[in-house]
């Protein structure tokens, strides 16, 4: 199919698919944006790599002094792979946690969807912050939790390891983004059409089989879009390291970055600690985009 | 499909009641896990102690009383609520103009255009900070202000409307387009009378989307904030001081509103025969 | 003509001339592109914004350390001022310059820089230099506070001293039973799990006063010093509970019983004190690092004289009284102290200022501070 050339004028009655002008007279406002308020700035901030920082004034003679601290100093990598462990960790118990839930209520509840689909966003709406300490409240020494497996008898001491741990961080970045990967699970499973439901219990496929070859397949591209938003989220965060981890400067790389932008007033290393991460979702993207999480994939 | 090869004689369907009970068990579960903390920022709201320990001490309304009168707050709360629906309103045009013609047409560089869009999402948002700081502080020259922090939202805000209106279209069979093209429509009547209406849910699920990680967000409003504060800025600073139950009471407010609004638009909605979702 | 001015011409057009000739091949997409992301910033959401710009003029903003715009203060000076005063609290000096430097300090009027900050503002041209004969609060000073070395330079004063204090040894005295008297009790494998220490890279110097031999001055170490304070923080590591960045957050702590022994400021132990619970301080034999805080004017500041004003009312008799009473830290007017009851300036070791503010190593500005963050995120990485 032709590719479109920006130079032709738009003509009147164009079919769908047709790429002439209309790719980028649609793109055209989106795309500028993205360059002038994105692009540009991170090719600026992504240069600092190769710079360096001698006390308040960057020097830009290119360096690759930074990409060595990163790659030898064992600090990093050690973070890097920690904070990848963390997110796939909280990727995929989202997507166990929020399947059912985008299930049910995509094919199950016909009654008060809406208001059953509002209640996932609402505590989006409160602040995410107060959430993050909620879970202070709840997994503390003498948190609910610890209060209320005491009272059980499970355990006769109080269990420190929820807060300031990986631990709570697990548990609360679970919590924090699970609105967003119940959304688009939700979306594809809407779409799934329930005949193909129907005809594979007719066909005597039991749920599980139904499951595996029906419903899983065809919601791939909603698992790719939640997992890709939960999973960079976490990839990037340090407000729950902040709050719920013991160090939060150094649990997850996002606060060593921070760090280096916040503190250390050390540009240039903060920008080349973000190469690593940057190719880590950049992989991730381009296996979502393969599934389909992006858009239709091409044929 | 090859389960039919597999299992060649139906069998009698299913009894649905007990697959669908462990279903709604499940999801009565997720509910209780997304609104256990919920239901102790409600019950701290009401603490008659500072601090958020466990168990509650004592009962108070005191800290409504104070945050009837904080003007602090109402102002970032004002003043979240403006960004975040500049912020979403510009991020749904932009958006749903980017998903559209994603799924829609193609051409040379549709890959990298994906790419583009999807990164702010998925770098860390500190990125997205300090990279803008650099931008519209030394590059440009400008101040800091709601301006420079409803551009920061925007850019992030894009890839949640794309994301969600994407995965919609990419579902929708392309001979409806077809079908409407073949009787004479304009792309744009198609897309008015025919891919709109299909795609209008995801475009409120991803303006939504918007509007709440606007409404949320702090990493990158901490660094393009100016002289006024968005609500979860306000927050940090005083968390920094110790939780006041306060900032409770502020959460719990927030979500009671954003109940009654919601009820309250699904019900016009419902009037003119449409849905939220 | 350039891309710029193109643009700017196009912005006065009306949008159906805009797409006639764009229709017509006079302009290209490519500025159409343009000419929206132009017109999405300026145009559209311009007159948006112009309000809440205009209206935050008579603001005086400022970044701050926890508590310094308390009410008890801040209130009487927004009244006698019509001004309305916007805090953000930082949780480390770093934070603050970060913040300053960042927004070209366009975005804050007032820091308030402990001593080893207003350094690094000044060599970044971020200060406004401040006539002491527009404080009318300025002579009742100590001598000492009116022009120190950490906020003068080149003759030129760039802060109003205000306040100072050390850092100090926390404990739960219900577990903690016997008073602990030197910073090895941060040390302790006894209170494992049960220890906090504050997230920031100066506070080796804290670290570094358990050295053997001891450092003259804590926060002039040689590479060997650091190298020794890390194994010691290396060796700390298993022991915390948590690497604490708010004030607020210790306080939290000792309320809920998270930990018991932890360094921190007076502040702290007067929060946890006002909300019922039991906490000790104390100052270590081995001495201890402190901070003498300074209100530093932005170069840009949207109103210096009110930012000014502020400065001369928090070492007037409203600012200083209230220091002392809601943070209770160590104040800098004479006049003011000399009103004091005794028992009270002894608690805040102010009885004999020149003498009790020697004792403490105070923060300063630290050349190749870069050493000392890698150390600490090192240490505290685990």
């Amino acid at each position: 199919m032709a590719t479109a050339t920006a130079a032709q004028p738009a003509s009147r009655g164009t079919r769908p698919n047709a790429a002439g002008a209309g790719p980028f007279a649609l793109l055209a406002a989106p795309l500028g944006w993205m360059l002038v308020f994105y692009l540009m700035p991170l090719g600026i901030l992504l240069a600092h790599a190769f710079w360096s920082v001698d006390y308040l004034t960057i020097d830009r003679t290119f360096t690759l002094k930074n990409l060595q601290t990163v790659a030898t100093n064992s600090l990093y990598p050690t973070v890097i792979l920690r904070t990848f462990l963390m997110a796939s960790a909280v990727t995929l118990t989202s997507i166990a946690i929020a399947f059912p839930l985008a299930y049910f209520l995509a094919k199950k509840v016909t009654a008060r969807r809406e208001l059953l689909l509002m209640m996932v966003v609402f505590p989006l709406w409160s602040s995410y912050l107060v959430r993050a300490f909620a879970w202070k409240t709840i997994l503390g020494a003498n948190g609910i939790l610890n209060s209320f497996l005491l009272w059980t008898g499970l355990i006769d001491q109080p269990i420190t390891a929820f807060l300031y741990s990986k631990t709570g961080m697990y548990i609360t970045f679970c919590h924090v983004w699970l609105p967003f990967m119940i959304l688009p699970l939700y979306t594809v499973l809407d779409r799934l059409p329930n005949s193909l439901l129907e005809a594979s219990a007719d066909l005597g496929s039991s749920g599980w089989q139904t499951f595996r070859r029906v419903i899983w397949p065809l919601s791939i591209p909603g698992v790719m879009a939640g997992s890709l938003s939960v999973f960079s989220l976490t990839m990037g965060d340090y407000i729950t390291p902040s709050l719920i981890g013991g160090s939060p400067g150094t649990e997850l790389i996002g606060g060593i970055v921070a760090d280096q932008f916040g503190i250390a007033n050390n540009w240039p290393l903060g920008a080349a600690l973000i190469l690593p991460v940057l190719a880590i979702v950049i992989v991730f993207l381009l296996v979502a985009n393969r599934f389909g999480a992006l858009g239709r994939s091409e044929p | 499909m090859n389960l039919a090869n597999e299992l060649p004689l139906p069998r009698p369907r299913r009894r649905r009641g007990p697959r669908n009970s462990g279903l709604t068990a499940a999801a009565v579960a997720v509910y209780l896990f997304l609104y256990l903390p919920l239901v102790v920022v409600v019950l701290y709201s009401f603490s008659a102690t500072k601090v958020n320990a466990w168990p509650i001490e004592g009962y108070t309304l005191d800290w409504y009383r104070e945050l009837l009168q904080d003007g602090d707050i109402w102002e970032s709360l004002r003043f979240s609520v403006f960004v975040g629906l500049c912020a979403s309103g510009v991020a749904v045009v932009l958006g749903a103009m980017t998903a559209y013609a994603l799924d829609r047409f193609r051409f040379r560089g549709k890959t990298v255009v994906r790419f583009a869009v999807g990164l702010p999402i998925v770098l860390p948002g500190i990125v997205t900070g300090v990279a803008l700081l650099t931008f519209f502080s030394s590059t440009l020259g400008w101040q800091l202000s709601a301006r420079t922090i409803v551009i920061g939202h925007v850019t992030f805000c894009i890839t949640l409307v794309v994301n969600s209106v994407a995965a919609r279209l990419s579902q929708l069979p392309r001979s409806l387009d077809e079908a409407s093209a073949d009787l004479g429509a304009t792309p744009w009547r198609t897309f008015r009378r025919v891919t709109f209406p299909l795609v209008r849910p995801s475009i409120f699920a991803g303006a939504i989307l918007a509007f709440t990680l606007s409404f949320d967000e702090i990493i990158v409003t901490f660094f393009l904030t100016g002289r006024e504060k968005t609500l979860p800025l306000l927050i940090w600073g005083r968390l920094r001081r110790g939780i006041s139950p306060e900032i409770n009471a502020v959460a719990t407010v927030i979500i009671l509103v954003s109940l009654v609004l919601v009820v309250v638009a699904n019900r016009v909605l419902r009037r003119s025969g449409q849905s939220l979702f | 003509m350039n891309d710029r001015e193109q643009i700017e011409a196009l912005k006065e057009l009306e949008p159906a001339e805009v797409a006639r000739r764009l229709r017509t091949g006079q302009i290209s997409r490519r500025d159409v592109g343009k000419l929206f992301a132009a017109i999405g910033l300026t145009a559209t959401l311009g007159p948006m914004f112009a309000r809440g710009e205009a209206s935050a003029a008579s603001d005086l903003t400022m970044i701050v350390w926890e508590g310094y715009s308390d009410d008890t203060w801040a209130k009487p000076f927004e009244e006698t001022n019509d001004a309305r005063v916007e805090a953000t609290f930082a949780g480390t000096g770093d934070e603050m310059f970060a913040a300053m430097q960042g927004s070209g300090g366009s975005t804050y009027d007032l820091v308030s820089a402990s001593s080893d900050l207003p350094r690094r503002l000044y060599d970044a041209d971020l200060l406004m230099e401040i006539d002491p004969a527009k404080l009318t609060n300025f002579p009742d000073l100590y001598p000492q506070f009116q022009k120190p070395p950490y906020i003068t330079f080149d003759d030129k004063l760039y802060g109003v001293n205000f306040a100072w204090g050390p850092t100090t040894l926390l404990f739960d005295p219900e577990v903690v039973t016997s008073e602990p008297t030197s910073w090895s009790a941060m040390l302790d494998e006894q209170y494992k799990g049960k220890l906090a220490t504050w997230n920031y890279p100066l506070q080796i110097g804290q670290y570094a006063l358990l050295l053997d031999p001891k450092p003259e001055n804590p926060f002039e170490l040689s590479d060997e010093q650091l190298a020794q304070v890390k194994d010691m923080l290396i060796a700390q590591r298993p022991l915390i509970r948590k690497y604490w960045d708010l004030g607020g957050e210790v306080a939290e702590l000792y309320l809920n019983k998270e930990i018991v022994i932890s360094d921190g400021w007076p502040y702290i132990k007067a929060q946890v004190k006002e909300s019922g619970g039991n906490i000790g301080q104390v100052l270590p034999e081995e001495g201890v690092t402190g901070w003498s805080d300074s209100w530093c004017i932005s170069k840009h500041a949207a109103d210096p004289e009110l930012a000014l004003k502020w400065a001369d009312f928090m070492i007037g008799p409203v600012g200083q009284q209230g220091i002392i009473d809601v943070m209770t830290y160590a104040v800098t007017n004479k006049k003011v102290i000399e009103t004091l009851p005794a028992e009270l300036r002894e608690e805040l070791r102010m009885t004999d200022i020149p003498n009790d503010y020697a004792k403490i190593h105070m923060w300063q500005f630290i050349p190749g501070y870069d050493k000392w963050v890698l150390i600490w995120q090192e240490a505290t990485a685990g």
